[in-house]
């Protein structure tokens, strides 16, 4: 018996879930680059964020028998990946010394489409730019609640899922989130 | 209700929890429903930056996850400052096991300087009878017996 979610291609056996780890590489190949995204937005650096995105689903891997079904697997991975986000901001705290960020804002939005105007095109990149810079002052949770909305397309009941939070908690984190975002968007324009 | 959206309310449009009020304004206020046209806009080219962003990388970089071999283990943060704060307690422990006695470097100094004294303390160095280590054991002997032929002088 499979289910399947909004955010699109997860399905699930409901008799076994385990099995869904049966083909590994698949899970890989299906959910590698939306894991990356969200790792890479949390951590702002492209490289941890791949070592991250490893750290995933070797944990994936290893409790593959304790995944009981009652979410998709995306959900499930997501889940993981925000432990491991956690975990990383606990350990930085320890080492200011390192540069917090290692991604230039500008490598965020190198547009490769060339229907739009030079004009048309700066003005988008410093949309996003507002954004990018907005989110890195967001909580921890905010921004994760945030990019698993706007990011990933999850709706509330999965960020639940994935995060831990009930939905009401998620509806408030996704408001202050989007509130202060907004503000901080406006203030650049 | 004001003229147009709070920020609250747009907040509220934007996340897609409007009620009913906020969905009446923004159909006749065009001004609120252009920015709000706007403001989701931009949240959308954002997730479409970043996709792009990791796309490319992923494109650039195939498939390097390799579920079968485990990462690196880490050691956890708190074991350093645990190993840091031993080995600083071990650095310094001799340092508080030493009883430290001041020296008194101005007296010694001004016995240095006279030469009567420098005299004396060497007259007193060469009529010692016994070796100066051997001083202390002096207190041990009775009075009687010091002096005495055989005795310790």
């Amino acid at each position: 018996m499979k289910t399947s979610t909004t955010s699109g291609f997860i399905t699930t056996n409901m008799q076994n879930p385990a099995l869904e780890f049966e083909d590994f590489d698949r899970v890989v190949e299906l959910y590698r680059t939306r894991v990356l995204r969200f790792l890479f937005a949390s951590v702002r650096d492209i490289d941890l964020a791949e070592t991250l995105t490893q750290d995933c689903f070797w944990n994936a891997y290893r409790s593959r028998r304790l995944f009981r079904g009652d979410c998709s697997v995306h959900t499930w991975l997501m889940r993981i990946a925000i432990n491991l986000v956690r975990n990383h901001v606990q350990n930085r705290r320890f080492q200011f010394w390192k540069k917090a960020e290692r991604v230039d804002s500008r490598e965020i939005h190198d547009w490769p489409d060339g229907s739009i105007s030079p004009e048309q095109r700066a003005a988008v990149n410093e949309q996003v730019q507002a954004v990018w810079e907005a989110t890195k002052t967001l909580s921890e949770r905010q921004r994760t609640v945030f990019l698993l909305r706007f990011l990933e397309d999850l709706d509330i009941l999965e960020i639940s899922h994935s995060t831990g939070l009930t939905e009401s908690a998620v509806n408030v984190h996704l408001f202050r989130a989007v509130r202060h975002i907004r503000k901080r968007v406006g203030n650049s324009k | 209700m004001s003229d147009h959206l709070s920020q609250d309310q747009f907040v509220k449009c934007a996340i897609g929890q409007s009620s009913r009020v906020e969905l009446e304004h923004l159909h006749e206020c065009r001004k609120c429903n252009a920015e709000l046209d706007r403001f989701v806009n931009t949240l959308s080219l954002f997730g479409k930056a970043v996709r792009h962003r990791v796309d490319d990388r992923v494109a650039r970089h195939p498939l390097r996850i390799t579920p079968m071999r485990p990462a690196a283990p880490r050691i956890p943060i708190w074991s350093w400052a645990v190993v840091t704060t031993a080995f600083v307690v071990l650095a310094t422990f001799p340092l508080f096991m030493t009883e430290y006695v001041p020296k008194q470097a101005g007296q010694h100094a001004a016995t240095e300087a006279n030469p009567d004294e420098i005299m004396e303390r060497v007259n007193r160095h060469l009529s010692r009878v016994i070796p100066a280590p051997m001083e202390p054991m002096m207190s041990l002997i009775p009075e009687e017996l010091v002096g005495r032929s055989g005795g310790v002088q």
